[in-house]
C-alpha cells in the first residue's frame, strides 16, 4: 500500500467504519511510513479536540405539539384511503340517480316489451283524497281535560328546555376548564423556557468571565520579563 | 401495544394517519439530536431551537409525502438541513452570537491566536473549556457548509457514511472526502499553521 491509498482509508478510520482487511493493510503501511503515521495521529487529535471542546448542549425547552384538531388534508386523505370509500361512492351514485329521476318525474314500467322509462306526467293520475276522519275523540273532551293536556305539554317542553340548557352549560364549563388548563400548561412551559435561557446566559457569562481572566493572565505572564542578574 | 415500544417507522405511519400522540413521541425521540445538529451547524442556540421547531412542524404537515417510513430520521435531518442552508444563505455565514461580550471574545481570540499561543491539538487540555470552545468554533467557521455538516453528522451524531450521503444527497465517496478535508482544515487551524485567518 502506498501513501495515496493509505490516505484514502483515513476517512474510514476516523469515521470508525474501517473494515478489518483494510485495517490490517493500513496498519502495515503505518509501521513503515512516519509521514502517514503523524498525519493520522494529528487528524485523530483534531477529532478528539473537537469532541472535547463542544459537548452536547441540552435543548432549552422540550417540544410538544397540540395536535388534537385533525388536519383538513387528513380528512380528505383518510376518506380516500378508507376501505368504505367504494361503498360510499356507490351509495352517492344511487342517491344522485334517484334524485334525478324524481326531478324529471320519471316513470318506470316493466311490461312485455321490457323496461320502459317515460318522463313527465303524460297521464295525470287521479288523486283521490281520503275522507277526513272527524276528531270524534276531541269533541268528547271537556274544557278541564284540554287544560290539563295543555299544562302537561307545557311542563314536558319546559323540562326538555331545562335539560338542554343544563347540558349546554356543562359543555361550556368543561370547555372553559380545558382552555384554562391549556393556558396554564402553556404559561408553565414558557416560564421554564425563560428560566432555561436565563440559566444558560448566566453560565455563558461565567464562562466568558473565566475566559477573559485566563486570557489576561496569559498576556500578563507573557509580558513579564525575568529579572536579569548583574 | 404501548406506543413507546413502536419503531420510528410504525410511529411515522401512525402520524400519517393523523395520530398526534405518535408524533409527539417521535419529537421526544429526535428533538435532542436534531437540536445538537442545528446548534453545531448554526452556532446559535435560538436559531437552532427555531429551526428545530420549524422542522417538526414541516415534518408533521408533509409526512404523507414521505416515501419510505423507514427513513424518517434521514428525512427529518434533511428538512432541518434545508432550513440551515436557508439561514446560511440569509446570513451569508453563521456568525457567532456570544452573549454580551461577543466582540470582546472575538478580539480576545484573535489576540490569543496571533500572540504565539498556538493551540496545540495534542495539548488541548491546557486550555480552559470556554477558551477551547471558542477556538474550536472559530476553527469550524473555516470549513465550508458541506464539510462542517459532514463533520457534525459523523463526529457528533455518529451517523454512518451511507446515512450522511442520504441526508446530503451525494455519493458516499464525497462524504468521506469532505470528512477528510474538513478534519485536515481543522487540524491545520488548531495546530496553528493557519493562524489568524478570518
Amino acid at each position: 500500500m502506498n501513501c495515496e491509498k493509505s490516505r484514502e482509508l483515513f476517512a474510514d478510520y476516523l469515521g470508525e467504519e474501517l473494515s478489518s482487511g483494510d485495517g490490517r493493510e493500513l496498519q502495515l503501511h503505518l509501521r513503515s511510513c512516519e509521514g502517514c503515521r503523524r498525519e493520522l495521529a494529528l487528524l485523530g487529535s483534531a477529532k478528539a479536540t473537537l469532541k472535547e471542546a463542544l459537548p452536547e448542549v441540552a435543548i432549552p425547552q422540550r417540544l410538544a405539539f397540540d395536535l388534537s384538531r385533525p388536519r383538513r388534508q387528513d380528512w380528505l386523505q383518510g376518506f380516500f384511503r378508507s376501505r368504505y370509500t367504494p361503498w360510499a361512492a356507490a351509495a352517492a351514485c344511487f342517491v344522485s340517480c334517484a334524485a334525478a329521476l324524481a326531478l324529471f318525474q320519471a316513470q318506470l314500467r316493466v311490461d312485455s316489451e321490457g323496461l320502459q322509462i317515460s318522463f313527465g306526467s303524460q297521464s295525470p293520475a287521479v288523486v283521490q283524497t281520503p275522507p277526513v276522519a272527524q276528531p270524534a275523540a276531541v269533541a268528547t273532551l271537556g274544557a278541564d281535560e284540554v287544560d290539563r293536556l295543555i299544562e302537561g305539554k307545557l311542563a314536558s317542553l319546559e323540562q326538555a328546555q331545562s335539560a338542554r340548557f343544563e347540558s349546554r352549560l356543562a359543555a361550556a364549563k368543561s370547555e372553559w376548564q380545558a382552555q384554562r388548563r391549556q393556558d396554564w400548561q402553556q404559561m408553565t412551559a414558557d416560564l421554564r423556557y425563560l428560566e432555561a435561557n436565563q440559566r444558560s446566559m448566566v453560565q455563558d457569562a461565567a464562562r466568558n468571565s473565566s475566559y477573559i481572566q485566563t486570557l489576561a493572565h496569559n498576556l500578563y505572564a507573557k509580558d513579564e520579563r525575568p529579572a536579569t542578574v548583574q | 401495544m404501548a406506543l413507546v415500544r413502536l419503531t420510528d417507522k410504525d410511529l411515522a405511519q401512525r402520524v400519517a394517519r393523523g395520530d398526534g400522540e405518535a408524533f409527539n413521541l417521535l419529537v421526544g425521540r429526535w428533538e435532542q439530536k436534531l437540536f445538537g445538529y442545528c446548534l453545531r451547524l448554526t452556532g446559535d442556540r435560538e436559531d437552532a431551537f427555531d429551526i428545530c421547531q420549524d422542522t417538526f412542524v414541516k415534518a408533521f404537515e408533509q409526512i404523507s409525502q414521505l416515501q419510505d417510513y423507514d427513513k424518517f430520521s434521514h428525512w427529518l435531518f434533511k428538512i432541518a438541513r434545508n432550513f440551515c442552508i436557508s439561514l446560511y444563505r440569509e446570513k451569508k455565514s453563521f456568525p457567532r452570537h456570544e452573549p454580551d461580550a461577543g466582540e470582546d471574545d472575538a478580539e480576545g481570540l484573535e489576540t490569543l491566536l496571533s500572540s504565539g499561543l498556538q493551540v496545540r491539538i495534542d495539548s488541548a487540555q491546557r486550555f480552559e473549556p470556554a477558551e477551547l470552545r471558542l477556538i474550536v468554533e472559530r476553527a469550524l467557521d473555516h470549513l465550508s457548509f458541506e464539510q462542517r455538516e459532514t463533520v457534525v453528522l459523523k463526529i457528533f451524531e455518529g451517523l454512518k457514511f451511507t446515512e450522511i450521503a442520504a441526508i446530503a444527497n451525494c455519493p458516499v465517496s464525497t462524504v468521506k472526502s469532505r470528512l477528510y478535508l474538513g478534519l485536515s482544515e481543522l487540524k491545520k487551524f488548531l495546530s496553528g499553521n493557519e493562524r489568524g485567518a478570518s
